[in-house]
């Protein structure tokens, strides 16, 4: 195979000795097949021209979740990711992963990631819930979230972690939906009343980023679609991310619209409605005012029959892991 | 100084394992591992786990396999106490919620594996260790039992009696080094693939625990039975799991024929691991193979198996290797993966050196002898991760803290200020590292000869004066991963000796070990254990031998192997 | 290519952000594109009532893509959340035939004709970007943007899962740089450009909302954004309305004008300011298009 010249920018990053770090970045030029792994390139560079380049790595096949780290400005590990899918304009560009406290070059501080992962008690629980009857089909769910090895991509490239640094985080969040949809689970209601709590599964911005960086394809914020789903199927909505979700199925059933005004009033409260006068007086200002009362879909009476036949025999649309089609 | 009652060196699934038997036993017990628990290499294995589940199959017969594929050098006491204890230890998982796949009833899923008369291993998919190891590390986390991450031990610690008293240990994240005393030291740090140039394991087997025990005065056994899976990917060497054959996969050369019919009449593809490498390497030796490969291919198992039972391995196949295995036959070869040997156990896991212990792939119980079957190494982790934990907890809740010689320390700190300190010309460690792994590869692979290992023997002198050579880029204190891997090679080089000279002294082929110059088994000479010791007059190993444990049953006599 | 779809705007277009409606269907008739209505069709519930009521909501998705089904025409809509909220729904009856019988079976007890899984699903902006000609496009530029530096803000729901959706999406999307390009502006590269404006946790994470507002603005700002376009109501809703609110909380001023992508094109295709609603958007941005000639 073709061997070209590739470019690495890569972030050096060099502790001081009052803690902080000294940034900057240094370019290095590595021969390498394009089908070669970043990793690959990054242990040239480290073998044969710089050793003080650090990085974390140890299984090269994406199993270890080690060597994430942002490529090209998106969190992937090395040892996944093909030289030429990373290149853009001639260049590698290599980063730390965000969100997290950086030690040295690219290597992160993962104790807070971790930190998160234990808040959410990431073992079996005995208890009241616990059944014992393993079926296939609840257990392929289990599965597909047990394939998240802990590498970070998600949380380094989480939209809310970015802004929330209380927030648990993709990863957290489907290791406790591992634990909350296994039937030998024992206490799935109070792992569901606790991830309601503030910065918990209703604090995630559904932006689907970790969806997109898995490199396992564990789809995190489908896990915590299904986790909240649950949460209200066990009443859990005290908080104000939970009573929005809840006005819409009321809002279509009634007219088959979203009712924006009465929307924000439930989600809310009605205190909560004054305080946001604020900013719903600012909608007003440009005319932007939603309606009361916005017109009915014809047939919305449909929508009421359809709820009600689903209300009566319930359909399980979600036990299921999202099948995948061949690629 | 801190100190532990006992000190678990390594966080994979043995070392996690021993740690939950500590917690119940009410020991202090700490983990002290150089990668976070979740990184450790357990999470690699793919395949399986044997465990006789089946009301159809026996412990019996577990046993028997294990025994024959061993090649008839595993110690028989060992081999029934872990096919008696696997059932229990795989429901055991299954109760802390591991995730085995399953069968539509609801009870856990069993595939076919090399060289078992029963399909026996249990799976989840195709990453059983990783949900293992998930699992353990999820009861470590409830019990509370406390890690020094990212800490690399350097040097196991002996009180002026020869008994076990602690280690040294590196705080890989500050470059801080300090002494942690232990009445007892469990070594579950894994093997050393690495001392090899292709293989299945990650970059930080270098067989640490191994090496550092040696120093201490512990004998290593049976180094030179060196597993080479006959899946490694061509190009990386990652593994394939032997499940990709157990779910019908076969095996065919570059003129597309299916060659291990000629071989295993009866297995074929399924026969045991020595067999089926061997297999492969002469069809490769003989010009049928293509750039040194030969192939997997899975094509008539369609896309919806191999979509359901080898998820996993397709998409490393083709991020690594460029080739959906849906389409396309896989180019693999015999690859190093396993080490049979290890430290010298009993049964228990105790080592000859008092107070230390050892479990997993770092010991050597030996459940494996010459050959390790596949879906028996995670077992062995687990079996005698809970065997050795309880038997080190009995250790040390009678032994006496021995004294902690600070001059062990100081040792360390000389030995890194040196290296740090040292200007840089000569050899980078890469450098060296791959030239011993060239020898390895060259000479101690899955064929041997006597003037081979002659040869190898001779280039050891030069390795051990050029690795004082070495120098390292990196001179900070902080995440010196630079300075590690000059460490490790150190380590590795301690057992390419033990391996080299080991498989220079067996004059036969059993197992893994197959000599073209002395092709049959000798079980009159050769039916016992080499024991390596390091000798620290010579500062080289010394060689001796020990009788493989029988128990006296008829099944076990040793006969010719076929599959 | 037939250009005609069945239109779902969605609730925020019909009841909130009536500029971004007025102006699709003002370049969508000026460029050949004909946007049917869909008379029986209801909000899509959003990821919301996917969260509530997860059977429900593939009901609701199924009669809506059955409404364009019955019509012969594939859906065009001008919402990211919409557009993902229906082709997850589109993508889950393609590959789950059984959940698509199941979902059938509500829709025929409660009498609603049953859906074929026959459609598609397009944003306007990947219409125009993808089937109409894009030199009959170009040549409807009349007013030129000159240069002026534009930030495209694509938000997430039209971008990921990136294998759902019915066009280029993920890291691949390139729709909003094309269509700067063509209007002759400069698509300015910066981080925030597909990140999370934040629209669905505004009322349950407000802080961390205005956070990713002030980031996302700010980091196309410096980049050397004088505008910024989004394709969707809701992020338009975040970038731009709710931007002063931003400013507020992180305490300096931002001032990046931000626009649904059809006002934009429709003031580049000559549309007067009225018709595309120019007034309504918080963040003036006549000054930038006044320099540059668009106005």
């Amino acid at each position: 195979m073709a061997v070209n010249l590739y470019t690495f920018r890569i972030q050096r990053n060099t502790p001081r000795e009052d803690g902080t770090l000294e940034t900057r970045w240094q370019e290095f030029r590595v021969e390498a097949e394009p089908t070669s792994t970043v990793l690959t390139a990054l242990e040239e560079i480290k073998g044969h021209q710089d050793g003080s380049l650090t990085f974390r790595q140890s299984c090269r096949s994406a199993i270890c979740g080690s060597c994430a780290m942002k490529i090209n400005g998106r969190t992937r590990l090395a040892c996944k990711t093909h030289v030429a899918d990373a290149v853009k304009n001639g260049i590698v560009e290599i980063a730390p992963q965000a969100n997290q406290p950086v030690l040295k070059d690219l290597a992160v501080d993962i104790r807070p990631f971790f930190q998160r992962v234990h808040k959410i008690k990431p073992y079996l629980q005995e208890g009241d819930e616990t059944d014992t009857n393993v079926g296939k089909s609840a257990y392929e769910q289990v599965n597909h979230v047990t394939q998240c090895i802990m590498c970070g991509c998600c949380y380094s490239d989480c939209t809310m972690a970015e802004v929330s640094p209380d927030f648990l985080g993709p990863a957290a969040l489907a290791k406790a939906f591992r634990f909350v949809s296994d039937p030998r689970e024992g206490a799935k209601s109070e792992r569901l009343k606790d991830l309601s709590d503030p910065s918990g599964m209703w604090s995630c911005a559904r932006c689907a980023m970790c969806v997109e960086m898995c490199p396992k394809d564990v789809a995190p914020m489908e896990a915590i679609v299904k986790l909240r789903t649950r949460g209200v199927d066990r009443d859990y909505h005290d908080g104000a991310g939970q009573r929005h979700a809840l006005a819409f199925h009321t809002d279509i059933q009634k007219t088959g619209h979203l009712n924006e005004f009465t929307l924000l009033m439930r989600t809310v409260g009605f205190w909560g409605t004054l305080a946001e006068m604020g900013s719903a007086l600012h909608l007003i200002k440009k005319g932007k005012a939603p309606s009361p009362f916005p017109h009915k879909a014809a047939g919305h009476d449909e929508l009421k029959r359809m709820y009600e036949i689903i209300e009566n025999n319930p359909l399980d649309v979600e036990t299921k892991a999202d099948e995948r089609p061949p690629e | 100084m801190k100190s532990h009652d006992l000190i678990i060196v390594g966080a994979g699934l043995a070392g996690m394992r021993a740690a939950l038997e500590g917690v119940k036993n009410k020991i202090d017990v700490a983990i002290v591992t150089k990668i976070h628990p979740l990184r450790s290499h357990s999470c690699a294995a793919q395949g399986g786990v044997n465990a006789a589940i089946d009301e159809r199959d026996s412990r019996d017969s577990h046993a028997y396999d294990t025994v024959k594929g061993s090649d008839y050098l595993g110690d028989e006491d060992a081999i029934e106490l872990m096919a008696q204890t696997a059932p229990e230890a795989i429901l055991e998982m299954d109760r802390m919620g591991c995730p085995f796949s399953r069968l539509d009833d609801g009870s856990i899923a069993q595939r076919p594996f090399g060289g078992a008369s029963f399909d026996r291993t249990c799976y989840a998919a195709d990453r059983t260790g990783q949900v293992m190891l998930h699992t353990l590390w999820e009861q470590l986390v409830k019990a509370g039992v406390e890690v020094y991450e990212e800490c690399q031990v350097l040097r196991l610690v002996t009180d002026a009696d020869k008994k076990v008293s602690g280690v040294v240990v590196y705080d890989i994240k500050t470059g801080d080094l300090f002494p942690l005393k232990a009445k007892g030291v469990l070594m579950g740090t894994g093997g050393y693939g690495r001392v090899y140039l292709h293989s299945t394991n990650a970059t930080s087997n270098t067989g640490d625990g191994m090496a550092m025990s040696l120093r201490a005065g512990a004998p290593l056994a049976d180094m030179e039975f060196v597993q080479f899976h006959p899946t490694g990917l061509l190009t990386s060497g990652i593994l394939v799991t032997e499940g990709a054959r157990g779910e019908g996969g076969y095996l065919i050369n570059a003129q597309g024929e299916r060659f291990m019919s000629k071989y295993a009449p009866n297995k074929k593809e399924l026969a045991s691991r020595d067999v089926v490498s061997r297999a492969e390497q002469t069809e490769i030796l003989e010009g049928r193979g293509e750039n040194g490969a030969i192939f997997l291919d899975l094509r008539h198992l369609g896309a919806k198996k191999i979509l359901e039972k080898l998820p996993q391995i397709r998409q490393l196949t083709i991020d690594l290797e460029g080739v959906d295995p849906i389409h396309k036959p896989i180019p693999v070869r015999p690859t190093t993966h396993y080490s049979m040997g290890g430290i010298r156990t009993d049964k228990y896991g105790a080592s000859p050196l008092p107070g230390l212990f050892s479990a997993g792939e770092a010991a050597c119980v030996s459940v494996h002898g010459a050959n390790r079957l596949g879906g028996n190494s995670l077992l062995d982790a687990v079996v005698f991760g809970k065997l050795t934990g309880e038997a080190a907890c009995e250790y040390v809740s009678t032994a006496k803290q021995g004294d902690f010689p600070m001059s062990a320390l100081e040792q360390v700190r000389q030995q890194i200020q040196e290296l740090i300190e040292r200007e840089n010309w000569g050899l980078r460690p890469i450098e060296l590292h791959a030239r011993m792994a060239a020898v390895m590869n060259a000479y101690v692979g899955v064929y041997r000869d006597g003037d081979g290992l002659k040869t190898a023997v001779e280039q050891l002198p030069k390795l051990r004066k050029d690795y004082k050579l070495i120098h390292i880029d990196d001179k900070s204190k902080s995440f010196n991963v630079d300075l590690l891997r000059a460490l490790e090679l150190g380590f590795l080089i301690d057992l390419a000796e033990c391996i080299i000279k080991g498989a220079a002294a067996r004059f036969e082929s059993r197992g893994a070990h197959s000599r073209t110059d002395y092709k049959d088994r000798d079980d009159e000479n050769w039916r016992k254990h080499t024991l390596a010791n390091w000798d620290e007059d010579q500062e080289q190993i010394a060689l001796s031998y020990e009788e493989v444990r029988t128990v006296g049953k008829e099944a076990y006599t040793p006969k010719e192997r076929v599959y | 290519m037939s250009l005609e779809f069945a239109y779902y705007p969605g609730c925020a277009a019909t009841q909130v952000q009536k500029e971004a409606d007025w102006s699709a269907r003002a370049v969508s008739e000026a460029l050949g594109i004909g946007l049917h209505e869909m008379p029986r069709a209801t909000c899509c519930g959003a990821v919301s009532l996917r969260e509530t009521k997860p059977a429900f909501s593939l009901a609701v998705s199924a009669r809506i893509l059955s409404e364009a089904e019955e019509q012969g025409r594939d859906i065009v809509t001008i919402c990211n959340t919409c557009l993902q909220t229906l082709t997850h729904a589109n993508f889950r009856f393609k590959n789950e035939p059984e959940i698509l019988e199941q979902i059938n079976g509500v829709l025929k007890e409660a009498g609603v004709r049953p859906y074929q899984a026959t459609r598609k699903v397009y944003h306007l902006l990947w219409v125009i970007t993808d089937q109409v000609d894009q030199e009959l496009l170009a040549s409807k530029i009349v007013k030129p943007l000159n240069g002026l530096r534009v930030a495209p803000f694509y938000g997430c729901h039209n971008l990921r899962p990136e294998m759902i959706f019915d066009s280029k999406a993920g890291q691949d999307a390139d729709h909003l740089d094309r269509l700067i390009n063509v209007m002759g502006g400069e698509a300015v590269a910066y981080d925030g450009h597909d990140k999370c404006c934040g629209f669905h946790v505004m009322l349950s994470d407000k802080t961390e909302m205005r956070q990713m507002v002030a980031k996302n603005c700010l980091s196309a700002k410096d980049a050397g954004a004088e505008v910024m376009i989004s394709p969707c109501t809701l992020c338009d809703m975040s970038m731009g309305s709710y931007q002063e609110i931003a400013e507020q909380t992180i305490g300096h001023q931002i001032g990046l004008p931000e626009m649904n992508f059809a006002q934009l094109l429709g003031l580049a295709m000559g549309l007067d300011q009225s018709t595309v609603g120019l007034k309504r958007l918080h963040v003036n941005p006549k000054p930038a298009l006044a320099a540059c000639g668009v106005l």
